[in-house]
């Protein structure tokens, strides 16, 4: 029974952690005004030009939605994978997503400043992933291993290539890629949602459809198989959809750690280990932390720090909390 | 009567052996990184890895022996055709020590910008000076530095003179502006976010051209801020680094940007890529300093005295195409 209370809190935690980051950054903005300018929008009310509006429409209401779309395809995609994999140390970068990604804005930055960083990153961390999974189809059947496998290589190779982009190119030039490595939602525009939003969404969708069967994959393949699951092409579509939706996030956030391992496991923890429940509630979760993790990144001190290091400094310790609490539980075992 | 021949030998020996160490001296500097080094002066064969706009200015291209690999992409140096036989010896963070070493040098002027690097040359058995000025004031001592080690100290005295005039002509056109007409000054850097704070030689030029830094409360040469302060300072001008990827345009159409008085009255504008560890710091102060308070600096032509600076300092003409 209180697992299914839960249920709502963490169905609506990120419309009330977004909804309070509103109200917080560095250019004060009254509560009154910022309800206001919200209402105004919604309502389609005239209030004229002023700063403020600026503020909460352009400035934080789209960080808090990009953070919340780049949470929730960040846990989805460790759901996902940790099923798939059978795995608890899973995160959604095992495939060579985060190294590919890394290759293309080390490349964009150095070698082709035309081109949107987004972009590239977007387009090679697809790369590394056709890689990892065509590495590991040469064995025959694509089994967990395998992939695995071939995932810790490919991200070996594509890191070795950014260390050679690292090398070659100015200092000036080195720090904007240290900068785009360490994850940062800074930047964060509408232009930048529409275009995380479409491809986070075309690879969210099938993860959530299609959660159910991973209840049957997490069981083992012979009894996915024997449950009237195609092990194999589930398994191409539910990679091919987690790394769209971490290619995409990634390309106009960065890499951004523990978020993939960590949220599915608290929502394990909470709720149990049914897809059917911890995929939506993983993304919802995923959102609502994203968000906080954000909103402390932009508040804490005049620095907008870069927000994959407060989620390492505010996750692994309760994370680790948790782990001593129940760990077991979180498997159904 | 005796012959005398053999002693005027000896004599001539000693003094071909002698009279050249009768010049020289050895002097004790200590570096940036707190290194003690001894330097026999006056330095014959030097590898610069930092500072190398300094060579022009100092006119000692015949001494240098090596240079950094990023000097083939500088805008000044690529005028001098001495640099095309110069061989490139690695950079600041990564040096080809075999390249260093056969090129036998009697010095290597670098940046502190990787101390492992600079001890590593060290214990080689090169003798490295690492230097990172970090305002106005510490680029003229190294540039003094430069002219005792190269015994160019008048050189050195003629093109302080030169930088001098310029940035004693731009405090004297600001000094009558009175403290309610300063305007905010901010400079970007790699990233829109990423906003100069209260050191640095950026630092000390926003407040030679008489501006105001917005951003003085960060106590650091630089870091990356939440764009709503920007919005909060709201700065009047905004100039950007020359080597960053976005340029003005790109502020002056982003709507998040609109509402800065600068986005609004176009105040915004990007620097050439030029070094600020150079004997060209008063040029951009001097087009800096004429975009702030354009009021301030009419019937001055920047180009005219670019352009003198030039060819005192380095003995080519100014050209502008780099200038916004």
């Amino acid at each position: 029974m209180g697992r299914i209370a839960v249920v709502p809190v963490i169905l609506l935690s990120p419309l009330f952690v977004g909804g309070i980051a509103l109200f917080l950054g560095a250019y004060h903005v009254s509560s009154p005004l910022v309800a206001k300018i919200m209402l105004s929008k919604i309502l389609f009310m005239d209030i004229g030009d002023i700063p403020e509006k600026s503020i909460i429409l352009n400035i934080r209401l789209p960080r808090i939605i990009l953070s919340a779309l780049v949470g929730m395809a960040l846990s989805a995609s460790g759901v996902t994978l940790q099923g798939i994999f059978r795995n608890p140390l899973v995160d959604p970068f095992i495939l060579g997503l985060s190294a590919g990604a890394a290759f293309g804005c080390a490349i964009c930055v150095a070698f082709v400043p035309e081109v949107p960083i987004q972009i590239a990153a977007f387009a090679f961390s697809l790369i590394a992933t056709f890689i990892t999974y065509t590495i590991a189809r040469s064995q025959g059947e694509v089994s967990r291993l395998p992939l695995v496998l071939s995932g810790v290589v490919v991200s070996a190779f594509f890191t070795a290539l950014v260390s050679i982009v690292k090398f070659l190119v100015d200092p000036h030039k080195l720090v904007s890629i240290v900068y785009w490595l360490m994850g940062s939602f800074s930047l964060s525009d509408w232009h930048s949602v529409s275009v995380a939003a479409v491809g986070i969404t075309l690879g969210c969708l099938p993860l959530f459809l299609m959660r159910w069967r991973l209840n049957a994959m997490s069981m083992g393949e012979e009894e996915a198989r024997a449950l009237g699951v195609s092990v194999e092409r589930d398994r191409l579509i539910f990679i091919t959809a987690a790394a769209l939706a971490v290619g995409a996030a990634v390309s106009v956030s960065g890499i951004i750690g523990w978020v993939g391992l960590m949220v599915p496991h608290l929502v394990r923890m909470t709720v149990g280990p049914d897809h059917r429940r911890l995929m939506p509630l993983s993304m919802a979760a995923g959102a609502a932390f994203m968000i906080f993790a954000d909103t402390l990144a932009r508040n804490c001190t005049t620095f907008d720090i870069p927000v994959g290091i407060i989620t390492a400094i505010t996750g692994a310790p309760f994370f680790i909390y948790l782990m001593k609490k129940g760990a077991r539980e979180s498997w159904g075992r | 009567m005796m012959n005398k021949r053999p002693l005027f030998i000896v004599i001539y020996f000693l003094l071909m052996v002698v009279a050249p160490g009768a010049g020289a001296t050895t002097i004790t500097i200590r570096d940036e990184l707190s290194r003690e080094v001894e330097v026999s002066l006056p330095v014959k064969r030097v590898v610069f890895i930092s500072l190398y706009e300094f060579i022009p200015a100092l006119q000692i291209w015949e001494r240098v022996v090596g240079i950094n690999r990023w000097a083939f992409d500088n805008t000044l140096l690529k005028r001098f055709a001495e640099l095309k036989r110069m061989p490139p010896v690695g950079t600041g963070g990564e040096v080809n020590i075999e390249a260093l070493l056969a090129l036998r040098p009697d010095l290597v002027i670098t940046w502190t910008y990787k101390p492992e690097v600079v001890d590593f040359m060290a214990r080689k058995g090169l003798r490295v000076i690492s230097v990172y000025p970090e305002s106005i004031e510490e680029l003229y001592e190294v540039l003094e530095l430069c002219g005792r080690l190269f015994k160019k100290e008048g050189r050195v005295r003629k093109v302080r003179s030169y930088m001098d005039r310029l940035f004693d002509l731009i405090k004297f056109r600001v000094s009558g502006i009175p403290a309610e007409k300063r305007r905010k000054v901010l400079w970007l850097w790699g990233k829109p976010t990423t906003v100069t704070g209260c050191m640095g030689v950026q630092s000390d030029i926003i407040k030679l051209i008489g501006g105001i830094n917005p951003a003085e409360c960060i106590q650091a040469k630089y870091s990356d801020v939440s764009i709503e302060w920007i919005v909060a300072w709201d700065p009047d001008v905004i100039f950007i680094w020359g080597n960053a990827r976005y340029g003005s345009h790109d502020l002056i159409g982003n709507s998040q940007w609109a509402t800065i008085k600068a986005i609004k009255e176009g105040r915004v504008y990007k620097a050439p890529s030029w070094s600020n560890w150079s004997p060209r710091l008063p040029i951009l102060a001097l087009w800096m300093a004429k975009k702030t308070y354009p009021e301030a600096f009419s019937g001055i032509s920047f180009t005219q005295l670019a352009d003198d600076l030039y060819v005192k300092c380095f003995g080519i003409p100014f050209e502008g195409r780099e200038f916004d």
